[in-house]
């Protein structure tokens, strides 16, 4: 049956349930680790949600809070800040696999395009995430990777703007960034995953299992 | 053993098939149903070539016949095999529950708004030595003096740049690097273009560790 019929939880399974052949079995458990980490950041970011309040007066106090004074909150922080380092390098090395081995050629070229997507969101979210903490190496690389933005001929100032909320890292990007970070880019990415999934699926029934 | 084929299998292809198995040391007897084909091979063959004797074929599944006891045994191991996994599935899930569930429990320290901001550790801060502190979105300039103590002041020069200030150890002035300004200790304009002094913040120590105070 063709995927495109199948729908989603349809899609899913198939792509779960697909066999896949031993001597491609290394290579194609990468992007699953990827999942795995993304999967650790959903559920540790939804914790750490519970005590952590988006506020310059309470951002830092709340995250010294979670760490000190939460239980296993040490531990809750430090996985989504080590799965994010995780996403990333292997994200990389998925992208370079993929190059190196031209599966982005053909019936890849949608996952390909789609994994550089997901690669810039995976970037998007350490970027909007490092500035939560509130402290002052937070705040500082901040206002330098907006600045950054900011140097870009023509609608460098106007995005450098809408980032911040203002003309300084002030509340407002806080507010932003706290917003992106937990709410927009979440859902992005978790569609962007989904179609990821079904051109899988679709590419390896059309392949006969062989992606 | 036994082996399961499509019931759609042709005869001709069925009477080849019986053939290459009896040059391999098999004998069957052949079982036409509805649904399957069922051939019983008994004899001394290897049992290990008869996937081959199908392959690219027929799609035929070549199984082993156990004795009542093996079948028991067979049965037993399995299912005590996939309530082991299972068992060791449901303790890694409970261990690692542990951590979400003590995270979950609301701690006895109660987070309230506080005026006081974590500055610096007591030890790690030498005479002389400054840090930058962000104090409810404001940069502030920790310095230790030299005879131990601290104090805080705002960050940025009030004059038009706004250049991040920096202590003079040698002169003992908080100066600006941008205008040449500088301040005394308690935020007053020494010298240069700036007229507006700057914001103290109190420093408190509370064991090992520097906090400075939000409302000065």
């Amino acid at each position: 049956m063709a995927s495109g019929e199948q729908g989603l939880l349809g899609t899913l399974g198939s792509v779960l349930r697909a066999p896949v052949p031993p001597e491609r079995r290394g290579r194609l458990t990468l992007g699953w680790w990827i999942l795995l980490l993304f999967a650790v950041q959903i559920v540790t970011g939804t914790l750490l949600s519970f005590y952590y309040e988006a506020s310059p007066d309470m951002a830092a106090e709340s995250v010294r809070y979670i760490m000190r004074d939460v239980g296993f909150g040490w531990l809750m922080r430090g996985l989504h800040v080590w799965s994010s380092h995780g996403m990333i390098a292997l994200g990389l090395i998925q992208m370079l696999r993929v190059l190196f081995a031209g599966s982005y050629r053909g019936a890849g070229a949608a996952s390909w395009y789609i994994g550089i997507a997901l690669f810039f969101l995976v970037g998007l979210f350490a970027f909007t995430g490092g500035l939560l903490p509130w402290d002052d190496a937070a705040h500082g690389a901040a206002v330098r990777s907006l600045a950054v933005i900011e140097a870009v001929p023509g609608v460098g100032p106007w995005f450098a703007t809408v980032l911040r909320g203002g003309e300084q890292v002030a509340s407002s990007t806080l507010s932003r960034f706290y917003s992106a970070h937990v709410l927009l880019l979440p859902w992005i990415m978790f569609f962007l995953v989904l179609i990821n999934l079904w051109f899988l699926s679709r590419r390896r029934s059309s392949e006969g299992g062989r992606p | 053993m036994i082996a399961v084929l499509p019931a759609d299998v042709a005869d001709d292809l069925l009477t080849e098939l019986r053939r290459d198995l009896e040059a391999r040391g098999w004998s069957s007897e052949l079982s036409r149903g509805s649904e399957q084909v069922v051939l019983s091979l008994s004899g001394g063959g290897d049992p290990h070539a008869l996937a081959g004797v199908f392959a690219g074929r027929v799609d035929a599944d070549v199984m082993p016949i156990l004795l009542g006891r093996e079948y028991r045994m067979q049965r037993f191991r399995r299912r005590f095999a996939s309530l082991v996994v299972l068992g060791l599935g449901f303790f890694f899930l409970g261990v690692l529950s542990l951590p979400v569930v003590g995270f979950l429990r609301p701690p006895h320290v109660q987070l309230v708004a506080s005026d006081l901001v974590f500055a610096a550790p007591a030890n790690s801060l030498l005479a002389g030595g400054t840090k930058r502190v962000t104090v409810h979105g404001q940069r502030v300039l920790f310095v230790r003096r030299d005879d131990g103590s601290a104090f805080g002041i705002g960050g940025r020069c009030t004059y038009l740049d706004g250049c991040l200030l920096e202590w003079s150890t040698t002169r003992h002035q908080v100066v600006c690097p941008c205008c040449g300004g500088a301040y005394d200790a308690y935020g007053n304009v020494i010298e240069g273009p700036p007229s507006i002094p700057l914001r103290t913040y109190a420093v408190e120590r509370i064991g090992d560790e520097f906090f400075l105070r939000s409302e000065s």
